[in-house]
């Protein structure tokens, strides 16, 4: 079967699939724990009885069962090296089982996960799934599905060995849960945008939900479906009967569904778990009256990840594409990408994120680096986030970073440049990237507007040649820098109005070159931008936390109606108004009682600005600690005792309080008498063997800011090493603390090794996870603290 | 694998007057956990072995080991099989809180901390997720609890059998001689497969 039968065959009807294969084998004695494929071919006549049913009932098309038939499914069994003959006997089973209708064969999930989710590489995934293919095809299979898949990289592994292998038809099919989400994070839109732009010639779902949460994907994808919508549901969801599972829909409540799928674009159904052949003759029949309902556009202007998308054109918001991600002019970056780490390229791609970035570029042309190697290992990494820009002066790079990106990316660029037509733009087209138009050729960039838009018409028109259409594209405005060329600018936007008004694609331009060699480059970016958008610009490579940007961008949006009833920016900048009126911190006009506030509210950025004032004022540092400090870090203590306090709120004031002191101390040392008590010390340690520290160190926290002078030995730290530290800083308190029961048993060889060595004098207390009161009185310690606020007050009472 | 910020927060003691957090403090917090969660890198591993032999204090399994614990043969009584699963965060986010903690910054310290614990359960509820919906196919499910070394009778000493068998070191996981797992967010866990009927 052709692509073009295929989708003729759509258009004349509602082509109907079979329904479950597993339960009926398992009806008809399959038993638990064998190899479903192994065992169809030794009991063939029971899955001909299935198939034939199917196909009486009203199924255009069955599949080989070879759902498992994949190398590392059959490795499971060890049958791998019967791979080929166990999915051409397959085929071969299904084709006389189908008689004259049409046979697809199965791929389905390996079982494995690809990098970097897991430790298979992308290609040995591709490479497994084309064997399959290739025996298939040698049963003369009349297309393809891939279905019940949960992962959308593996689901393009599949597709693209398929479509290296073939030009057969090939129908997609996921699993979304009821939060529409697949397993590996993924929405429907998003794998409906990459898999369409790959080449899918219908997508949908099955398994997992019944056909009412179909219903609901199949309604909120079809306004951007390019292909045919599959709905293939389970009969409702699993139920435990009497100890059995059981598919609660019957063949009839499972048919009264139909008719709203049609209507909702469901145009290929069929029925998972649980449904029989009475399921799909119900469903049939009611299909038969349904009139199939076409994809309602062709092409669809979108970029995705593997779970995040963004929607294009001049009806749809502003789309920033993070410009931060390339290390010209980043001195660390290029450090950093010499060394093969990607630690700021994450921190860049979470900053832009969350300035408001729709899409980012990523660069990695740098010499002395394997500009290939690094810029698949960023978008491995950069995969899952927001959808990415492939920016890259070479093809290569460029390819090699699409075949592994899981969505579909933005190319920057071609141009009318002999390589990338010949090269740049074919691959391109294979994976179905959207991609960033240059108006520029071999000999450079034209001066006047009609020369740029004639080299617009001419790239336009080599990439009509691979499939692409307007929607696919995004014409670059070339900014140049006025400071050399005042007239750049009118250029640029001239350009951008005949683009966007009259050609009809979308426009976008790398914002900053305009201002260079300029002061206050900002003044120009925004202005310049602003011009833009009221020519129609709708994308530009900018950074989003360039002062400014992100608010003549979204005020762009309101004026240009590309802001729904403004919600976007009353919701952003509404609820900063409203921040501002509200103060959260507690302003005193009494010095004293603002420090003590400080402390209180955990204000960490005011309280040296307060104790300043307080000083000023003619209160003394000492003055300062007892009646404000003191007593606001007792408050704090008393409001955590009492829990209206949690733990973070404890520290923050903890950690306002040494800031506090820190500004403190030099005036305190000053102002010492002889007469005043030394600090008393403690040691702290958690015990050898035992690696966790965070309450040691919480503890360690509010002791100092009680006044101890606390002695941290750090974690696994050995009983000898404990006492030797106690005897040299001439400790009061040992506290010990261990998280484990194979741990906690060290504190008491502690214990036991201070007292052999006539360390009498000093107290022990012990905590942790494991430790209570019991365990402490049973060796011998001195007290157990069960939380921070108990080790401050145990200490003070201990000290005093 | 989302994180949702209330798992953190629960870890951290959420109490009732939570809702009384005054909005810097929120959005300090909610900061630290999105640059937490930006250090957690999750890995794990899972392996399915059938039981041979169940006892009133023991099971015993394929490959010979055996786990000695009255309430995990209660919680696998109806099962043929134990899923065993492990995960790490790596050493990130334990290495950022404790330098957090170093500069004291107690705050970030302790919500880095959390994150690195919330995490490294989360990602073994994705390992269970998703083993589960493999088992479905074949009429098969998981028990609903889990278990982990140094929980209940289940001795700490049982976490060499669990880090030998799915050979943790692969992930980077290291097992001290007190038998604790570094990076220290690191958790494994064991669960029955029981036949739906």
């Amino acid at each position: 079967m052709t692509k073009s039968e295929f989708q003729k065959l759509l258009t004349e009807k509602i082509v109907i699939l079979d329904g479950a294969t597993g339960t009926e084998l398992v009806k008809r004695g399959m038993p638990q724990g064998v190899c479903p494929e192994l065992w169809i071919l030794e009991n063939p006549s029971a899955m001909i009885e299935i198939q034939q049913a199917y196909r009486a009932a009203g199924s255009d098309i069955v599949f080989v069962p070879s759902f498992g038939a994949n190398r590392f499914k059959l490795e499971e069994f060890g049958l791998a090296g019967r791979l080929a003959e166990i999915n051409r006997s397959l085929a071969g089973l299904s084709r006389c089982a189908a008689g004259d209708g049409l046979v697809f064969g199965d791929l389905a999930p390996t079982g494995k996960f690809i990098e970097p989710l897991g430790d298979i590489p992308f290609e040995d995934v591709v490479n497994v799934y084309k064997e399959q293919v290739a025996a298939l095809l040698e049963e003369n299979v009349d297309g393809f599905v891939i279905e019940t898949m949960m992962d959308i990289q593996e689901t393009r592994a599949a597709l693209l060995a398929v479509k290296e292998s073939c030009e057969l038809p090939v129908m997609v099919t996921m699993t979304f849960d009821e939060h529409m989400r697949t397993l590996t994070g993924s929405d429907p839109l998003s794998v409906l945008i990459t898999l369409q732009a790959m080449g899918a010639d219908a997508f949908g779902c099955n398994c997992s939900t019944g056909p009412g949460d179909m219903l609901e994907i199949i309604r909120k994808i079809k306004p951007y479906a390019t292909i045919p919508l599959i709905a293939k549901p389970n009969a409702g969801m699993p139920k435990l009967v009497s100890g059995e599972t059981v598919f609660d829909m019957g063949p009839a409540a499972f048919a009264a569904y139909v008719t709203e799928l049609a209507a909702a674009g469901a145009n290929i159904m069929g029925g998972c778990c649980g449904s029989t052949p009475e399921h799909i003759r119900e469903m049939a029949k009611i299909a038969a009256q349904c009139k199939p309902a076409l994809p309602v556009i062709t092409a669809l202007s979108a970029v995705s990840a593997s779970g995040s998308y963004c929607l294009l054109g001049k009806d749809k918001p502003f789309a920033v594409v993070g410009e931060r991600i390339n290390p010209t002019g980043k001195k660390a970056l290029q450090a950093e990408l010499r060394e093969g780490r990607l630690a700021m390229v994450n921190n860049f791609a979470r900053e832009q994120a969350a300035a408001g970035a729709a899409i980012l570029d990523v660069n990695m042309g740098l010499s002395g680096i394997d500009e290939k190697e690094m810029m698949v290992k960023a978008v491995k990494m950069l995969g899952g986030g927001l959808p990415l820009c492939i920016d890259s002066t070479s093809n290569e790079v460029i390819e090699a970073a699409l075949r592994i990106y899981p969505g579909r990316a933005l190319v920057n660029s071609i141009s009318a440049e002999k390589s990338r037509l010949e090269k740049t733009l074919p691959a391109a087209a294979k994976y179905g990237a959207m991609f960033i138009l240059l108006p520029l050729t071999d000999e450079g960039i034209p001066e006047t507007v009609e020369g740029r838009m004639e080299i617009v018409k001419k790239v336009f028109s080599e990439a009509g040649k691979y499939g692409y259409s307007k929607a696919d594209i995004c014409v670059d405005g070339l900014v140049m820098t006025v400071s050399s060329n005042q007239n750049a600018a009118a250029i640029t936007l001239d350009l951008i109005e005949w683009c966007s008004r009259e050609f009809c694609v979308n426009t976008i331009c790398g914002l900053s070159n305009v201002s260079f060699g300029m002061p206050q480059r900002g003044y120009v970016n925004n202005t310049f931008l602003a011009m833009a958008i009221g020519r129609g610009l709708n994308m530009a490579i900018a950074n989003p936390s360039a002062e400014m940007l992100m608010p003549v961008v979204d005020a762009g949006n309101v004026l240009n109606g590309r802001d729904f009833k403004m919600k976007r920016y009353v919701e952003k900048y509404g609820a900063a108004e409203q921040g501002g009126k509200a103060p959260v911190t507690v302003k005193s006009n009494d010095p004293a009682q603002h420090v003590f506030n400080c402390v209180v509210t955990g204000d960490e950025e005011s309280i040296a600005g307060a104790i300043s004032k307080a000083l000023a004022g003619g209160i003394t540092a000492k003055e300062i600690v007892d009646k404000s400090l003191i007593p606001a870090i007792n408050r704090v203590g008393e409001l955590y005792d009492r829990k209206e306090y949690f733990l973070p709120q404890l520290i923050m004031s903890a950690d306002t309080m040494r800031k506090g002191f820190e500004v403190l101390e030099p005036l305190l040392e000053e102002h010492k008498s002889q007469n005043d008590k030394p600090k008393a010390v403690i040691v702290l340690a958690t015990v050898e063997g035992d690696i966790h520290d965070i309450g040691k160190n919480i503890v360690a926290l509010m002791l100092r800011n009680y006044g101890f002078e606390v002695v941290d030995l750090g974690k696994d730290v050995s009983a000898r090493h404990i006492v030797a530290g106690a005897r040299e800083h001439n400790a009061a308190v040992i506290g010990l603390s261990a998280l484990m029961t194979t741990t906690m048993t060290r504190m008491a060889e502690v214990i036991k090794l201070a007292k052999a060595e006539g360390l009498n004098k000093v107290k022990f207390m012990v905590g942790g996870a494991v430790v209570d009161q019991n365990y402490a009185d049973e060796i011998g310690a001195d007290a157990y603290a069960a939380d921070a606020m108990d080790a401050v007050r145990i200490a003070q009472k201990f000290t005093v | 694998m989302v994180l949702p910020e209330d798992t953190v927060y629960s870890r951290l003691g959420r109490n009732r007057f939570l809702n009384r957090l005054p909005e810097a403090q929120k959005n300090l917090i909610g900061r630290y956990i999105a640059e937490g969660i930006a250090l957690c890198h999750p890995a794990g591993c899972w392996l399915r072995l059938n039981i041979v032999e169940r006892g009133a204090g023991s099971v015993t399994l394929e490959n010979g080991d055996k786990f000695n614990s009255a309430s995990l043969a209660e919680l696998l009584k109806f099962s043929h099989a134990i899923l065993l699963t492990a995960s790490t965060v790596g050493c990130g986010i334990v290495d950022a809180s404790a330098a957090a903690s170093g500069a004291g910054e107690g705050v970030k310290a302790l919500v880095y901390d959390a994150v690195g614990s919330e995490m490294a359960d989360e990602a073994i509820g994705w390992i269970h997720g998703y083993v589960a919906l493999q088992l479905k196919r074949g009429s098969e499910k998981l028990t609903r609890r889990r278990f982990s070394p140094g929980y209940g009778d289940l001795e700490l000493e049982n976490q060499k059998i669990i880090y030998d068998i799915l050979k943790l070191e692969k992930l980077g996981i290291r097992l001290n001689e007190s038998l604790i797992m570094a990076p220290e967010k690191s958790v494994t866990a064991v669960a029955g497969i029981e036949h739906n009927n």
